[in-house]
């Protein structure tokens, strides 16, 4: 086990007259190398829980505990914590801010004190991983780049710290669908190459139900739904859609399907799942017909 | 008659243009938009998009060509003003739009800086309110509000000022699919209740496929122009676009090619069931 969250509360102004109470009673166990989604309408405390994985937040009440260790006990020592576990927040090219890539992905380990050569290995790495070729981007400035480009950079400075566990904040928010494949198959890689726990908060149904093993739905502050997606998406469409969540379209449209009395079934999730599921009943009723 | 609303003639644009690293964004466009129309603008990032809808109000001017928008040349200083005034514009990010502390008076920003009376502020801020939905929200602080809220906000502020035109640069980019549902639903209905026309970038294509007429872009020059239906099933050139084809299209494609008798010109979900149903 990786994380354990044991009944975590979180209200933002306590006793204050704004005082909001954004996360109510979450447990939740996150294992090691799993690839899991996070969805939820906007404001639902998606951003704020990852933000207690790592100790940056501290649970009103409740614990949080990576690998055993309670990590809002004192003594803890979180940088050793926030090691492990990157997060990378919404927009993290506003983050950006040295003169060049490579100082820029340098930061983090040079900040570990590791040595001169250690730290050049860990840049070229990092910008292997996400594709963009050290020669070429070493000297150049983050700031010259494309909006696709300097997000990489930024998750570039994430992994050269060589996290355990990578925690994304809807990164590829913005991009346009060649950004925002890179940046989900960088993802993937890091994933599948080096066992890499990875959570990933998106609004985009689709790409993350094609994803992602295991789907955690928030609303108003609570996990209401943790399973596969296809569990998720058949069994619970109507719900989705009533916390204004969508479905993707092939789903919402087995689901449609469904509500007029045809027999389908509604956890696909792609174009490939749909149109196998299609063909098959075609095939079904033809047989029927010809009896 | 249908009016022309807009007139591009040959229009280029080129950044740095005086210095050494000139880049072209705009490549020699020519195009013509009618009044009281829904136009979407679609195509990769880099491709121009945002460049042609800041020269709609004068935010940027030609390097070369022309545009006319009712008439009125873009490049004379005397119409910048009246144009702006004509064609209103919101942007990606509802929090760089928001300029007051109360949505009432963020809409009235500015009706105030052109010198409306308050009895005829009140009258339209109400108005502008009621056509986004958000009458409860008069009082409230912007910030508080969702990003869905904000940008309906912005929208507000931009209808306020009678505006007949509207761009809209990647408005749901930053929201939500629920905030994205609602700014969807408010264009369509200022477009078809108010008659105002819209000119929408984006990069979904399910969002495109609500619109009249889809303007693809690529490297600055127009690559494609015609209906949703038309656009989305060349899918070979919207794929070398590095643009989604909808799901749904998509399947339908697929389908037709399986002998189902399903059109490829499908792009909404509901298009997809009724046909669906004659065989599953």
């Amino acid at each position: 086990m990786f994380i354990r969250l044991e009944n975590v509360y979180f209200t933002y102004s306590l006793g204050m007259p704004f005082e909001t109470e954004v996360l109510k009673n979450i447990n939740l166990e996150i294992n090691e190398g799993e690839f899991i989604g996070l969805i939820g309408h906007t404001g639902c405390g998606k951003t704020t829980l990852i933000q207690h994985f790592n100790g940056l937040l501290k649970p009103t009440s409740g614990k949080v505990f990576v690998k055993g260790i309670d990590i809002n006990k004192k003594r803890v020592n979180l940088k050793l914590i926030r090691q492990q576990i990157g997060l990378v927040f919404q927009y993290p090219e506003n983050q950006l801010f040295e003169e060049t890539i490579y100082q820029e992905v340098a930061f983090g380990p040079k900040k570990l004190g590791l040595p001169g050569e250690k730290i050049e290995k860990r840049v070229r790495e990092a910008l292997k991983i996400v594709d963009l070729d050290y020669n070429l981007y070493k000297e150049r400035s983050p700031f010259s780049l494309s909006g696709g480009e300097m997000r990489r950079v930024a998750l570039a400075s994430i992994l050269s710290i060589r996290p355990k566990m990578l925690v994304l904040d809807e990164p590829t928010a913005n991009l346009d669908p060649q950004g925002r494949d890179n940046i989900l198959s960088e993802i993937k890689k890091v994933h599948r190459d080096f066992g890499m726990t990875v959570v990933l908060i998106s609004h985009n149904m689709e790409k993350i139900a094609e994803i992602v093993k295991r789907l955690l739905v928030m609303n108003r502050g609570e996990i209401i739904m943790d399973g596969s997606p296809q569990e998720i998406f058949e069994k619970h469409a109507n719900d989705l859609i009533k916390i204004g969540l969508g479905l993707p379209q092939v789903t919402e449209c087995m689901y449609e399907l469904k509500k007029r009395g045809k027999e389908v079934y509604t956890g696909v999730l792609t174009v490939d799942d749909a149109e196998k599921e299609i063909l098959n009943r075609v095939k079904k009723i033809n047989k029927k017909i010809k009896i | 008659m249908v009016s022309i609303l807009i007139k591009i003639e040959s229009l280029s644009h080129i950044y740095n243009y005086h210095k050494k690293d000139q880049i072209k964004a705009l490549d020699n466009i020519s195009l013509e938009i009618e009044s009281g129309d829904f136009i979407s603008i679609i195509g990769p990032n880099g491709s121009g998009k945002s460049t042609l809808a800041r020269h709609l109000n004068c935010l940027l001017l030609p390097t070369s060509g022309n545009i006319w928008v009712e008439g009125m040349n873009t490049k004379e200083e005397d119409n910048t003003w009246k144009i702006r005034q004509k064609v209103g514009m919101v942007f990606q990010n509802p929090d760089n739009q928001i300029v007051a502390t109360t949505v009432e008076d963020d809409i009235a920003f500015g009706l105030e800086n052109i010198g409306i009376s308050e009895k005829i502020m009140k009258k339209r801020v109400d108005w502008a309110l009621e056509v986004v939905e958000m009458e409860e929200y008069k009082k409230s602080e912007p910030h508080l509000l969702s990003g869905g809220q904000k940008q309906r906000v912005a929208i507000a502020g931009v209808i306020a000022m009678h505006s007949s035109h509207l761009v809209l640069d990647e408005p749901t980019a930053m929201l939500d699919p629920r905030g994205r549902r609602e700014i969807i639903d408010i264009v369509k209905k200022l477009n078809q209740e108010e008659n105002i026309t819209i000119i929408y970038i984006t990069h979904l294509m399910n969002e495109a496929a609500e619109s009249n007429q889809v303007i693809a872009l690529d490297e600055g020059k127009v690559v494609l122009v015609g209906k949703p239906k038309e656009i989305f099933i060349q899918t070979d050139i919207l794929k070398k676009l590095r643009l989604d084809i909808p799901q749904i299209t998509e399947l339908a494609i697929r389908l037709n090619k399986k002998g189902l008798n399903i059109s490829s010109h499908i792009l909404k979900v509901e298009e997809m069931v009724n046909s669906l149903c004659l065989y599953v």
